[in-house]
């Protein structure tokens, strides 16, 4: 909402300045965006209004609330009235009760070709509000300067009865911009016995509006409900200050006064002879009383508000206030309908700066600290620890880019920023590859980047999971970056060792498993599916190359992706005692065929050794010269322990042989000479 | 007994002079090894007569014991030296390089996040979440706008086909998280919204950090004592900080937190005390209880206190 200083100063005049007329209103809610300086001294002021405050949507209604504020009389118009010299009037019927009043006049004989008077002209441009013509303008004029939009049919093009109804379906309507309107129950419509005019409240119709060569009008002055207004402007793509208004709420008791006003600019400027006003409906009577309490507005304040100023507050509001403290909102004010209403609207003129500040409300509270829960932070400081760097990317991405990894588009948005944010993401990749290829276009070669976010995949039955993930990607042509260490390019286990150590955060890892696994996105030989008691939360593996490709990455790309929340459960730790008795270490060399995971190796020698296993560790994977070209030489050291005696050597040779015998017996493995 | 005197005097400057433990060792037998002068002279005792015998022992026994002591001294002298010759070969460049893993970073987002969750748990309210695809019904209708409403408008909201959306602000956490506790509570809900907007202050995406107090006592001056403490605890300094109304649908009074910085005010949050509709929406007696409810922008609070001035790099493009 724009006002001009010297157009408001008609009809207020406080004693200050309009820089602390500026910070008045900003700090009783009327932010002031900005003010620029306009000639002669003028200012335009530019208020940012909260939809609440459609009162405030004209002179009159910013002056009115200055004049609160300020404490300085509002200067009273004298209101319009012109002589009925004619006795052309119109028919007027009420189909709606979203329509309580409707009121219109007939002028014969205006002469809309004149120029528009230059004080119009100029306000109407300092506004930033086209001028149209002169009948336009003066409506235009008067919105502004009241606060009720009115709307001017050419007489010529309408017929006797104006009949304000619901649209009906499949009529339809050329809006004066030239939009076309389909009509349904859910519009409001004023019409004549055989067509649509004009959506109520909203817009007229490009066929019965006003142009330069019009004669004679019917001039429309009306209240129209909120609600029936609200989200029309939107329905159809178009903008209007009338529904703007409406629907934020125009005083009911504006329409005659304004109709008379509009009606004497147009006698006045462009001529002409007014007929009787007609009227239908009726001006809503009084909104319902509140009641208010003073021990609420303490209560909801936080201090002992002044009794004696809480009558005179609501009275310079234009309340009507009981002896008990029944409390009437003036017509024009619709944000005001419960008592906490009415206590900002004490508070805000009190001043919030004035309200006492304390923290009694926080007594001391313990929080839950479960030692067995993580926190985010703590994921997040472990990859940070490793080398990743946090990512933050949007939720929506390229559903190509999705459909490449994945195989799925995702949840399509249905009016997308651009298309390449179009679907909600199903994974944290297509956000960590592209901010992974736009460093590496910027010459970084050892890159680690990790995301925690939530993801968003479709479910069978038009469900949805939300599932929090936390996602890394690595790449690196130098794993271990020192002078002193060869050279290595990065591989599968450097990131496999980097979810691994996640894992190991929990204090659970030996509730998870790896399986080789086919992972879309992955290289058939390079991916490992995560599994958490069976059921798969992950993987881990080398970006199928083809895709690196297609993304444009360069060397080799190394992935994982997790479900979070598998992440966020760890175990407590219990008091173990030491044993007293040494533990001894054997290192098995076995030769097994290629494709035997090392994983089910290990499974075999915990099997067997049950508590006597403290440890096993693989220390060297062997294939070539020496090993049949389809098998492979891993070798184990397995660390026993007994809690309650020292291991015979024949004891540990027992065992030892009894897993010999069962990596042979599952595995076909033998031992490497 | 001059001889003693002379062995005495002629050791003391042999294991003086001596340069390495070699040498040393090899005045060790000299003097008292199997053969050596001062033990020769002790298993001559036996020809002296008894009444010389104490004398002459207690001399030679003097004599051992001092050249004993001369040469440990002397070894651990020349033991140091060589130790320190040996350890002078094995110096390095120290300013060389460690051996590390890189370490990663934060988005100054989360730096900022988490330093805000510490102050608020200090403060007894608990972190929750909340789903980012959300109904009408949480996102608009339980805060108290209903459909039409023109406060809809002010978030310019991304839609799906199913009539679903994204959270345009956290305050559906509130209502998520009301329908199945009563109160007394509080607690912050941070988390990602999204407004189709996009320029210097507008990112499609950004994050915002709720927060919810319900109890008997709770009042506006509550309220501003809390966000003051907790801004000056973010930004570490003492700030002057104004409250002026503003309008939300579900709140009221409602008010808009602006912070003095240069000589401007930035507006920094959204709050105020959480509207009876609201309440009632999630069966909460709102003449029993009163709370507040703010959210705070975080982006808006990480930009001012890192000096960033593009809301966007954020989000977009940032290399390592």
């Amino acid at each position: 909402m724009k006002v001009t200083a010297h157009w408001l100063r008609e009809w207020v005049n406080p004693k200050q300045n309009i820089k602390a007329i500026a910070d008045i209103l900003t700090l009783s809610g009327l932010e002031v965006d900005a003010l620029h300086d306009l000639p002669n001294d003028d200012h335009l002021i530019d208020i940012n209004l909260t939809p609440n405050r459609g009162d405030c949507l004209s002179i009159h209604g910013v002056a009115r609330e200055l004049a609160a504020l300020t404490q300085t009389p509002l200067i009273v118009k004298k209101e319009s009235s012109v002589p009925v010299t004619i006795d052309d009037k119109k028919t007027i019927k009420l189909d709606s009760l979203d329509c309580p009043f409707y009121s219109g006049r007939v002028i014969l004989n205006v002469d809309n070709t004149r120029p528009t008077p230059k004080f119009i002209q100029d306000r109407l441009e300092q506004l930033g509000v086209r001028t149209i013509s002169l009948i336009v303008d003066i409506a235009n004029y008067v919105m502004f300067e009241l606060g009720q939009p009115l709307h001017a049919f050419d007489l010529e093009k309408i017929g006797s009865t104006i009949i304000v109804r619901d649209g009906k379906p499949g009529e339809s309507l050329t809006l004066l911009d030239e939009t076309i309107a389909q009509l349904d129950a859910r519009t409001l419509v004023i019409g004549d016995e055989k067509n649509p005019l004009a959506l109520a409240g909203v817009m007229g119709g490009n066929d019965s509006g006003v142009g330069l060569e019009t004669k004679s009008i019917f001039l429309e002055s009306a209240h129209f409900l909120p609600q029936r207004i609200a989200g029309k402007t939107r329905l159809f793509g178009i903008n209007s200050d009338g529904a703007y208004r409406f629907e934020r709420g125009v005083d009911p008791k504006l329409a005659q006064i304004a109709l008379e006003r509009v009606s004497a600019l147009i006698l006045e400027y462009a001529g002409g002879k007014a007929g009787a006003v007609t009227i239908a409906g009726q001006i809503p009577s009084d909104k319902k009383s509140i009641t208010l309490r003073l021990e609420r507005i303490n209560r909801l304040l936080g201090m002992d508000f002044p009794k004696d100023q809480v009558v005179p507050i609501l009275e310079r509001l234009g309340m009507k206030v009981t002896d008990e403290w029944q409390v009437i909102p003036p017509s024009f004010r619709f944000d005001i309908n419960i008592e906490a209403d009415v206590i900002e609207e004490l508070a805000r003129v009190y001043g919030y700066q004035h309200i006492p500040t304390h923290m009694s409300a926080f007594p001391i509270q313990a929080l839950a600290v479960p030692e067995t829960k993580l926190t985010e932070e703590e994921l997040r400081a472990l990859c940070m620890s490793r080398g990743y760097h946090e990512q933050i990317t949007y939720s929506f991405v390229d559903h190509t880019i999705q459909e490449l990894l994945t195989g799925h588009t995702g949840l399509p948005l249905l009016n997308p920023m651009s298309s390449q944010m179009d679907v909600m993401r199903m994974s944290l990749l297509p956000g960590l590859l592209q901010a992974l290829c736009y460093n590496q276009n910027r010459q970084q070669t050892h890159v680690r980047l990790f995301e925690l976010g939530l993801c968003f995949i479709p479910k069978a039955d038009n469900g949805l999971k939300q599932q929090h993930k936390i996602a890394g990607v690595l790449c690196s042509q130098q794993a271990d970056k020192h002078w002193q260490l060869p050279k290595r390019e990065a591989n599968f286990y450097d990131i496999k060792g980097d979810v691994e150590s996640l894992l190991a955060l929990t204090g659970l890892a030996e509730t998870f498993t790896w399986q080789a696994g086919q992972v879309r996105a992955l290289h058939p030989g390079q991916s490992a599916l995560l599994l958490h008691n069976n059921v798969c939360v992950g993987y881990v593996g080398q970006l199928h190359p083809k895709l690196a490709k297609q993304l444009d990455l360069k060397g080799k790309v190394f992935v994982f992706e997790l479900e979070r929340d598998v992440l966020l459960t760890c175990k407590t730790p219990r008091y173990r005692e030491l044993s007293k008795f040494p533990s001894i270490r054997r290192d098995l060399a076995i030769v097994v065929d290629k494709k035997v995971a090392a994983q089910d190796l290990c499974q075999i020698v915990k099997q067997q050794l049950g508590g006597l296993l403290q440890e096993i560790t693989i220390f060297d994977v062997y294939e070539g010269p020496g090993i049949m070209p389809d098998k492979k030489s891993v070798a184990m050291a397995v660390m026993m322990q007994s809690p309650d005696r020292t291991l015979a050597e024949s004891e540990i040779n027992a065992w030892i042989q009894q897993v010999i015998d069962a990596l042979a017996k599952t595995y076909q493995a033998t031992i490497r000479n | 007994m001059d001889a003693v005197t002379e062995i005495i005097k002629q050791a003391q400057h042999a294991i003086n002079s001596a340069q390495d433990l070699q040498a040393l060792e090899n005045f060790r037998v000299q003097y008292l090894g199997k053969k050596g002068e001062i033990t020769a002279l002790l298993k001559n005792l036996g020809t002296l007569s008894a009444d010389e015998r104490p004398r002459a022992g207690q001399l030679i026994n003097d004599a051992k014991n001092l050249v004993e002591t001369e040469l440990q001294n002397r070894r651990t002298i020349l033991e140091t030296e060589q130790l320190n010759q040996e350890l002078a070969g094995e110096t390095i460049d120290v300013t060389l390089p460690g051996i590390q893993n890189k370490l990663g970073s934060l988005h100054p987002l989360t730096r900022s996040l988490q330093r805000l969750i510490k102050i608020f748990n200090s403060l007894g309210f608990q972190t929750i979440e909340g789903p980012e695809v959300e109904t009408e019904y949480y996102n608009f209708t339980a805060l108290n706008t209903p459909e039409h409403h023109p406060a809809r408008a002010m978030h310019d909201t991304f839609y799906f086909a199913d009539g679903r959306l994204l959270r345009s602000h956290t305050s559906p956490v509130q209502i998520h998280y009301m329908e199945n506790h009563q109160p007394p509570f509080r607690l912050i809900a941070p988390g990602r919204v999204y407004r189709r907007d996009s320029d210097m202050t507008h990112t499609p995406m950004f994050n915002q950090i709720e927060g919810l107090l319900l109890s008997k006592n709770s009042s506006f001056a509550d309220l501003k004592g809390l966000l003051h403490t907790v801004l000056e605890q973010f930004f570490e300094k003492e700030l002057t900080i104004r409250m002026r109304p503003s309008y939300f649908p579900f709140t009221e009074p409602s008010a808009e937190v602006d912070v003095a910085w240069g000589d401007k005010w930035l507006e920094i949050l959204g709050c105020g005390m959480v509207h009876p509709n609201v309440l009632q929406a999630c069966n909460i007696d709102s003449e029993k209880y009163t709370g507040f409810a703010f959210g705070m922008g975080l982006e808006r609070l990480v930009m001012l206190r890192y000096g960033i001035p593009d809301l966007r790099l954020l989000f977009e493009k940032v290399a390592i």
